[in-house]
């Protein structure tokens, strides 16, 4: 397939594996599953859903992985072995399951192998997940399930019920409900008495979302656990209306919630170029202070997505601060801000509208010009011009603290906080030279 | 693909949407009334654009380092002057040429503009 095609297809994968419906998601995560095994850039689509944050998307990593099994089995079953080992420090019963599920697409007999092997492990819970496992293979040396069935943990004796539950009936599964039975723990009881058939199972009732408008965007900001539900709606919301959207989580950034739900949300945004604002966003929110590197952090982030219009003023206004912070002395100081000058007049004669957009701020723009134009003011390092531009800068940065919004505000900081520091060591040193 | 803005303003004639419009003249897509509309908006805000990169004050620490940027903006600045007179001619004397030439030397400014003049 030529490049171009699987670009945009994956493109589209990017969308249809966050979709909310198990119709649109499924099928594309199986197809994301078979590009990912011969093409790089569907692998890393395919991590980036692995090592989301969201458990949910993390489950569809795994249904996209298991199609990767039968051609890539070392791999997979490396990166398989490596999360049940995760289970012990972070433990997630549905990942594991999910974990286990996948071992299932492992070629020959590696997948019981590896099963059985866990049937012995010392924590419970990843024992209970080989046990409800144990119901993908059909052929288990005799005895086994009764000896899992006297596991002293009720976790995987549970496990084996719900494996016993998709198993053909025969001698031995009879066996193993049989020592089921002589287990003490009620809620054992009411489970065999469901494998039984003796009550039907519970009816499950599909119940309708409520409205999500921006009462609820706001209230989930400030939520400490959003689950992906809310995520999803939220993400449709903030698409819908990127303006607003945008706005409404640049609100929420300072709230309980708000960095979480960015974090959150830059993994489940079916859009890729929004994902990558928002990752952006995240990286920045989530600096440690004096962070010197973050400038040129973000500006790689940005850079994955190279072509996007709706990035563009973004990562124009990143670029800048990331040459506006990299000068070591003033007079490179005075070169950046005329370059600057030159580079936006030309920008705007040719379009005017190149650096507005919703992707960026509209006040930071104005901050960066009026930080050139303080800059190009600066004629010659006199101890004059020096303290001038120090008391400009240090008034600019009063303003970009009340009228400028984060994160864009971040980055600038950064930029004031080393040209004040640049400045006031020049005039220490003129001043010390002066004396002397 | 994602707007850039939500609310977008009524376009207004620019360098950057230049050349689709030159690419309509010759489909027959855009009028010439149109074409003599960007003209009118495009000519003056060059002549007005370079008259400022002249008379911008430089100061003299920087002037080495920013020889280079500004001898390659004033050299944007002359293909889009070139562009605009082809223009002209074609509308004078209606002569294709003159549009396929003025679009390619729009489409090479755009080109260095999007990566930075």
């Amino acid at each position: 397939m030529p490049v171009s095609l699987v670009l945009a297809k994956l493109e589209a994968l990017h969308q249809e594996v966050r979709e909310a419906e198990p119709d649109v998601w499924e099928p594309a995560c199986h197809q994301l599953g078979e590009l990912a095994i011969d093409n790089q850039e569907a692998y890393r689509a395919l991590c980036d859903l692995l090592l989301s944050s969201i458990p949910e998307l993390r489950l569809r990593g795994l249904v996209a992985l298991r199609i990767m099994g039968p051609a890539k089995p070392r791999e997979v079953m490396t990166f398989l072995t490596e999360r049940v080992a995760e289970a012990r420090t972070h433990y997630d019963p549905i990942l594991l399951d999910a974990t286990f599920f996948a071992f299932t697409s492992l070629p020959g007999k590696l997948g019981p192998m590896l099963v059985s092997g866990y049937l012995k492990d010392p924590f419970d819970g990843i024992r209970a997940a080989a046990a409800a496992a144990l119901c993908f293979w059909p052929d288990w040396p005799a005895g086994l399930l009764a000896e899992v069935a006297s596991d002293p943990s009720l976790t995987v004796r549970a496990g084996l019920i719900a494996a016993l539950e998709e198993m053909k009936p025969s001698e031995e599964t009879a066996r193993a409900v049989e020592v089921l039975g002589q287990s003490p723990e009620p809620a054992l009881q009411e489970l065999l008495t469901e494998l039984r058939g003796e009550r039907p199972q519970g009816d499950y009732l599909l119940r309708e979302l409520p409205p999500f408008g921006y009462a609820q965007a706001r209230e989930l900001l400030h939520s400490s656990q959003p689950n992906f539900t809310q995520i999803n709606r939220l993400e449709e919301w903030v698409t819908e209306d990127l303006e607003s959207g945008l706005s409404l989580l640049r609100e929420g950034l300072e709230a309980v919630g708000g960095r979480r739900v960015v974090h959150h949300l830059s993994d489940a945004s079916r859009s890729s170029e929004l994902a990558t604002l928002l990752r952006a966003w995240s990286r920045i929110l989530s600096r440690p202070e004096g962070d010197e590197e973050l400038l040129l952090q973000v500006a790689g982030i940005l850079d994955q997505n190279p072509e996007s219009s709706f990035l563009s003023p973004f990562r124009e206004f990143v670029y800048a601060c990331a040459e506006a912070g990299d000068c070591a002395e003033s007079f490179e100081m005075v070169a950046w801000a005329c370059t600057q000058q030159v580079t936006e007049a030309a920008r705007n004669l040719w379009d005017p509208q190149a650096l507005e957009g919703i992707a960026v701020c509209p006040e930071a723009p104005e901050f960066l010009s009026e930080l050139a134009q303080m800059g190009s003011e600066f004629e010659t390092q006199s101890l004059y011009q020096l303290s001038s531009l120090d008391q400009g800068l240090s008034r600019l940065r009063a303003d970009l603290d009340r009228r400028c919004p984060r994160p864009e505000r971040d980055l600038l900081q950064i930029v004031l906080e080393r040209w004040q520091r640049l400045v006031q060591t020049e005039l220490q040193s003129f001043v010390g030279g002066e004396s002397a | 693909m994602l707007p850039k803005a939500n609310k977008k303003d009524e376009e207004q004639p620019n360098f950057a949407s230049f050349s689709t419009t030159l690419r309509g003249v010759l489909t027959g897509s855009v009028d010439s009334r149109t074409l003599e509309r960007y003209q009118d908006t495009l000519v003056p805000q060059l002549e007005d654009n370079r008259k400022r990169l002249k008379s911008m004050p430089i100061p003299a620490s920087a002037r080495t380092v920013l020889r280079p940027v500004l001898a390659k903006t004033e050299a944007l600045y002359e293909k889009l002057a070139a562009a605009l007179d082809l223009v002209e001619d074609f509308l004078h004397d209606g002569t294709r040429e003159c549009l396929e030439e003025a679009i390619s030397l729009l489409d090479v400014v755009g080109d260095q503009i999007g990566h930075g003049v």
